[in-house]
């Protein structure tokens, strides 16, 4: 075969790849399926769902969930799919803890309230699986986060948090520049959730947004759960989105450490507003006193001298943002307004667009997996981050966000709380690692692999 | 197969180096600073420490039992009646019994001051790491923490993290 033909034929190889359908793309015939379950199949639920139900390299064995109406929803997915009808777990609160008895059950994916999350993750791992995935946090209390870390080593099993914007394209691109030394040393980094969930945390019992201003038993979905955390606690209640991006550019529990927290909040307003405005002073929910505060800011300090900003921000009007910034020696990417500025490379005191730089720097999993991320919930990002479960666990190797970052990220809430709770006093953050962080290696995203 | 075509051992980015980021406190305590660690029921009650508070200090001690607190050189020091306190300044934040049922960690953190003062915090801690109250008070000079240290509870540890007394020269921004 002379050069000519020996292009042709793989310009062929490669169309004929580009044309199978998408489902065959994540075929591996000769690997043994991942046999996998669901604890819960409510909406954040149903979006893995739909991408496990893509995959050809996982068997779903089991889902489960209480909501009979979130249930026939998911039925109905996997019906369409054509997917064989995996087992149902339902009918009461610890239903899950027959699904995890399931005779060769490798994985297990959980999307449930955040109160559940400790107990279904301990659960799963004292029944013996090796690969956790929970949706953001991972408890409540600071207890509850040692509980997971210690159960975590003691099993040595696997728990990834399924911090999804650690894979959003502009994250990766810029996590990819500050590794190239593009920003020169990093010095400061802003994230946050600011996201106005009144439409969330509020509806008519019947749509899951809007619509009304019940919550708990007469609300639906989330209103059922998450609005309860804004009556009783004030701090920063959602921080992972925010704080697992930055997190990776100065490589916390991998040669770094948070090492003390503040938090400040505002009064609370905007949630009784709310209630006001669209039902009335004379609803019953108008008398409910919100202790969340409507904008919470929380700044933290590292061991190797960085500073972070976190705003918590979800009960008042606004657009979204997750108000990124990373911010080095040489210049800075800020995502509000899509800018960054490298010295020497961009005008004096003027900003450049980001496009060209985010291009440029586009991350090596953007590049290879971009066309399969299309149409995955949450701009793609959602697509990475359960293949990286996925791919961990077939190949039983450690997941790329392991049980440490999951616990340094998630207990922010607790400590923000506690700050708060003390008169915005700088508080110890604790060291998960117990020392590990010092030695341990990066290992997220440093390929095209997952 | 579309995936696994690339090693997981084989970076397509820089790497940052762990070693380089690691932060300057960790050598320099290693090589010059002063740390000892005592663990009951090895614990004396009175002991002078070769340290120098001139330069900023840690001391930490874990009790199972409240009260729990020491002395060090004229200072007095601790959680009582439930109140963080040192000398005659007492925290308002009250630590229930709940909290510290598991035990309580204090935390002293003293750093010194220009004209031989010295600022001085108190952080009392749950078993995860939770910080429940802290203390700060400037009220006393960097000399009266100097002497022994006089434990007046039973610990289940106690740790004095610092620079060593006997080759420190004096430090020209906390001398009168």
């Amino acid at each position: 075969m002379n050069r000519r033909e020996f292009v042709k034929n793989s310009s062929l190889t490669a169309a004929a790849i580009t044309i199978l359908p998408e489902k065959s793309l994540f075929a591996n015939t000769a690997a043994p399926k991942l046999k996998i379950a669901i604890i819960g199949v409510g909406l954040r639920g149903q979006n893995h769902l739909e991408l496990l139900l893509k995959r050809d390299d996982v068997e779903l064995a089991a889902i489960c969930d209480v909501d009979e109406r979130m249930l026939a929803t998911a039925k109905e997915m996997i019906t369409k799919s054509g997917k064989t009808m995996p087992k149902i777990f339902t009918g009461e609160s610890y239903a899950w803890k027959k699904l995890l008895q399931i005779k060769d059950l490798k994985a297990v994916l959980i999307a449930t309230p955040w109160e559940w999350h400790k107990p279904m993750i301990i659960g799963a791992l004292e029944a013996g699986l090796k690969y956790v995935a929970s949706e953001v946090v991972i408890g409540i209390t600071l207890q509850d986060h040692w509980d997971v870390v210690r159960a975590a080593e003691k099993y040595e099993a696997q728990v990834m948090m399924l911090e999804n914007v650690c894979y959003r394209r502009d994250v990766l691109a810029v996590l990819n520049m500050v590794r190239q030394g593009i920003f020169g040393e990093i010095l400061h980094l802003q994230g946050g959730y600011q996201h106005d969930l009144r439409v969330v945390k509020f509806n008519d019992g019947v749509k899951p947004y809007g619509g009304g201003v019940e919550f708990n038993e007469k609300g639906f979905s989330e209103a059922r759960w998450r609005t309860n955390h804004s009556v009783h606690r004030n701090g920063d209640l959602y921080p992972t989105h925010g704080i697992g991006p930055v997190a990776q550019c100065v490589n916390i529990n991998r040669g770094n450490r948070f090492i003390k927290l503040s938090s400040f909040a505002t009064k609370s307003r905007s949630l009784h507003k709310y209630v006001v405005d669209n039902a009335g002073e004379n609803h019953p929910n108008a008398k409910v006193n919100f202790r969340l505060g409507d904008i919470v800011t929380t700044t933290i300090s590292c061991a190797n001298g960085e500073t972070i900003i976190l705003q918590h921000d979800t009960n008042s009007p606004r657009p979204y943002s997750l108000g990124f910034r990373v911010q080095g020696t040489d210049g800075l990417w800020m995502d509000l307004n899509n800018s960054i500025y490298v010295e020497g490379k961009s005008k004096p005191h003027a900003w450049d667009n980001a496009k060209e730089w985010l291009d440029k720097y586009d991350h090596p999993l953007w590049k290879k997996y971009g066309n399969d991320a299309q149409g995955a919930g949450h701009g793609g990002m959602d697509f990475f981050v359960v293949h990286a479960f996925v791919e961990s666990a077939k190949r039983g190797t450690p997941t790329p966000l392991d049980v440490y970052d999951a616990a340094a990220w998630s207990a922010i809430t607790p400590l923000s709380e506690q700050s708060i709770e003390l008169g915005n006093e700088t508080i110890d953050f604790p060291d998960f690692t117990g020392g590990k962080w010092m030695t341990r290696q990066p290992v997220f995203a440093l390929n095209d692999d997952y | 197969m579309i995936f696994n075509k690339n090693l997981v051992t084989e970076p397509l980015v820089n790497l940052p180096d762990p070693v380089v980021c690691a932060p300057d406190y960790i050598s320099d305590r290693q090589e010059t600073g002063y740390s000892r660690e005592w663990q009951a029921p090895f614990l004396p009650l009175t002991f002078l420490p070769e340290l120098s508070t001139s330069y900023s200090f840690t001391i930490t001690l874990q009790s199972k039992h409240t009260p729990a607190f020491l002395q060090m050189g004229k200072i007095k020091l601790g959680i009582n009646d439930g109140y963080l306190f040192i000398a005659d300044l007492t925290d308002h934040r009250l630590i229930t019994t709940t909290k510290s049922q598991a035990g309580v960690k204090l935390v002293l953190v003293v750093k010194p001051q220009p004209n031989g003062a010295s600022y001085a915090k108190l952080i009392a801690m749950d078993d995860c790491g939770l910080t429940l109250a802290t203390l700060k008070s400037t009220r006393h000079l960097t000399a009266d923490w100097s002497g022994s240290i006089n434990l007046h509870t039973t610990l289940t540890a106690l740790r004095v993290e610092g620079m060593p007394s006997l080759k420190i020269e004096p430090n020209p921004k906390t001398t009168v």
